[in-house]
């Protein structure tokens, strides 16, 4: 059935699926396995759903979408691993632990929000398509959330002195 | 793109403030963006300056597990899409439908077991069902994988959520196996579960196979699997059992149902390690696998650090890390496999190591 998208398909995958995997993780809350799951089945479903393989970047918008979809209703309890990457020094990583234990803490919306701009670096117009806000609300949102995560740092770094 | 959105190294020191403020205009923040992606010398130069879009975007670099993208490709070809949830005002309407459909699906599921025999209690069927299952006509990988999703809808419905599964499981190795069996394997093998045995008594099990020339397909420290006729198993059984000091040295999972004088059987013993008491082997039943869903299994276990230590038809042997046992689960729960665990995973402190464990695993090649 997708036998002559099958090359194409593994392209694309393989393009975005750190990306992809990354996004899920951190709306799950951080389990790995909930996160491979979603992941995996997001990209089946828009797959299936035909949206358009030969533009690479709708493709990625409209995949990232599914999983936004996916995400909202899983509750998992926060569990991050150690940050994984063996480019950063252990001072970068303990930084970014802090960040990343800070980001777990807020709400769907706003890990989402927050993802979706600077992490995956997606334009206004098509964050506003993914959450059903305006751009507008979506820029305003994304500015109330970059203050949240970083009073969440702020007071993790007051609490560990 | 216009050229005027078209971001050089030369200008990326000049909006990398803007940029990291996200004070740029769109056209030129994707710009930014497209740029940074192509281009490595700016990307590292641009993570490299401290601010907390920096660290959200660090933040992605995680590690992609190597099967990923076979696992993608793998349901878009073997799994049914899921049906989405039904709106509000049909809700009920749906509720309805679903509860029809189950009751037909169980009705329609239940003749199909009896017609072929599957799903049987030990003491209500007969242990050897070769000749039946041979009969059938091996389904395609498109009917297996429907058969797939009708064995997990019948199993839910049948109130045995994967919540419960899980807590009769860690003490599955003192009750009948065929009792809590989904579907049934060719041919059916035979269990021996050995608790706690001393090496004396493992001793003169070895003595009762070898003097009844019963030679050892696979035999690992915790780890015996050979074949042999019902008259010879009933030999071996005869002597472990008039030979042991304990009172149930050996448990036969299959006790009560007959086995073929003269007809070989597959039997797998298993030998938890005496000085710890630690259950070092597991045991799976696969129900219904194509060679397709094998490959993809053994894919799996691979990209968790298992390794194969044995196949043989429908069977085979993997040994991995004991911590990488429930990722393991999870990742094949994740495929739609339906597989039914023997054994149990200890939690005491300290005993759940990185010592591998052995599975081994039943699956009926594309069948029933």
């Amino acid at each position: 059935m997708y036998a002559q998208d099958e090359e194409t398909l593994k392209s694309l995958i393989s393009r975005y699926q750190q990306k992809i995997l990354a996004f899920a993780l951190y709306l799950v809350g951080g389990d790995r396995d909930k996160a491979y799951e979603v992941a995996a089945s997001s990209f089946a479903e828009a797959i299936r759903k035909g949206y358009p393989l030969e533009k690479g970047d709708v493709f990625f918008t409209r995949v990232i979408s599914v999983v936004f979809g996916k995400s909202r209703d899983i509750k998992t309890m926060p569990n991050l691993d150690e940050i994984d990457s063996m480019y950063y020094s252990a001072e970068e990583k303990r930084s970014l632990r802090v960040v990343q234990t800070a980001l777990v803490k807020l709400s769907f919306e706003t890990k989402a929000l927050l993802l979706l701009r600077d992490q995956l670096h997606l334009p206004y117009k098509d964050i506003s398509a993914i959450v059903g806000i305006s751009e507008n609300n979506a820029r305003v949102q994304i500015e109330e959330a970059r203050f949240s995560l970083r009073k969440e740092i702020e007071e993790i770094l007051n609490r560990e002195g | 793109m216009r050229d005027e959105f078209v971001i050089t190294c030369s200008e990326v020191k000049d909006k990398l403030r803007p940029f990291l403020e996200d004070m740029l205009a769109e056209e030129e923040y994707r710009a930014f963006v497209v740029h940074i992606e192509s281009c490595p010398k700016c990307r590292d130069y641009v993570r490299s300056i401290s601010a907390l879009s920096n660290q959200l975007w660090k933040l992605g670099d995680i590690e992609v597990p190597s099967d990923f993208v076979s696992t993608v490709i793998f349901n878009l070809k073997h799994l049914k899409p899921a049906v989405p949830p039904a709106a509000k005002p049909a809700r009920l309407a749906a509720v309805i439908t679903v509860s029809i459909l189950i009751a037909l699906i169980l009705f329609l599921g239940i003749a199909y077991f009896k017609k072929f025999k599957v799903s049987q209690k030990v003491s209500e069927t007969p242990l050897i069902t070769k000749q039946i299952i041979t009969e059938q006509k091996p389904p395609s990988d498109q009917e297996a994988a429907m058969l797939l999703e009708e064995l997990k809808e019948i199993k839910e419905a049948s109130g045995s959520s994967p919540k419960e599964e899980s807590a009769e499981k860690t003490s599955a190795v003192t009750v009948p196996l065929a009792s809590k069996e989904v579907g049934i394997v060719k041919p059916k093998p035979i269990h021996w579960h050995f608790l706690y045995t001393e090496e004396a008594e493992k001793r003169k099990l070895l003595d009762a196979l070898n003097s009844l020339s019963i030679i050892p397909e696979y035999k690992t420290q915790d780890l015996i699997i050979f074949n042999a006729t019902g008259e010879k198993i009933d030999k071996v059984i005869e002597q472990v059992i008039s030979s042991s000091k304990q009172s149930t040295p050996l448990r036969d999972f299959t006790t009560g149902t007959p086995i073929s004088k003269d007809k070989e059987s597959r039997v797998t013993l298993y030998f938890d390690n005496v000085e710890t008491q630690i259950v070092n082997v597991f045991h799976w039943h696969v129900v219904l696998m194509s060679p397709q869903q094998k490959a993809k299994l053994l894919e799996i276990i691979q990209s968790i650090g298992g390794s194969i230590d044995y196949e043989s038809g429908g069977l085979f042997v993997f040994s991995i890390p004991k911590t990488e046992m429930e990722k393991l689960k999870k990742r094949i729960q994740v495929m739609g496999f339906i597989f039914t665990e023997f054994g149990k995973l200890e939690s005491k402190e300290g005993q759940l190591s990185s010592i591998p464990v052995k599975v081994s695993i039943y699956f009926s090649e594309g069948r029933l």
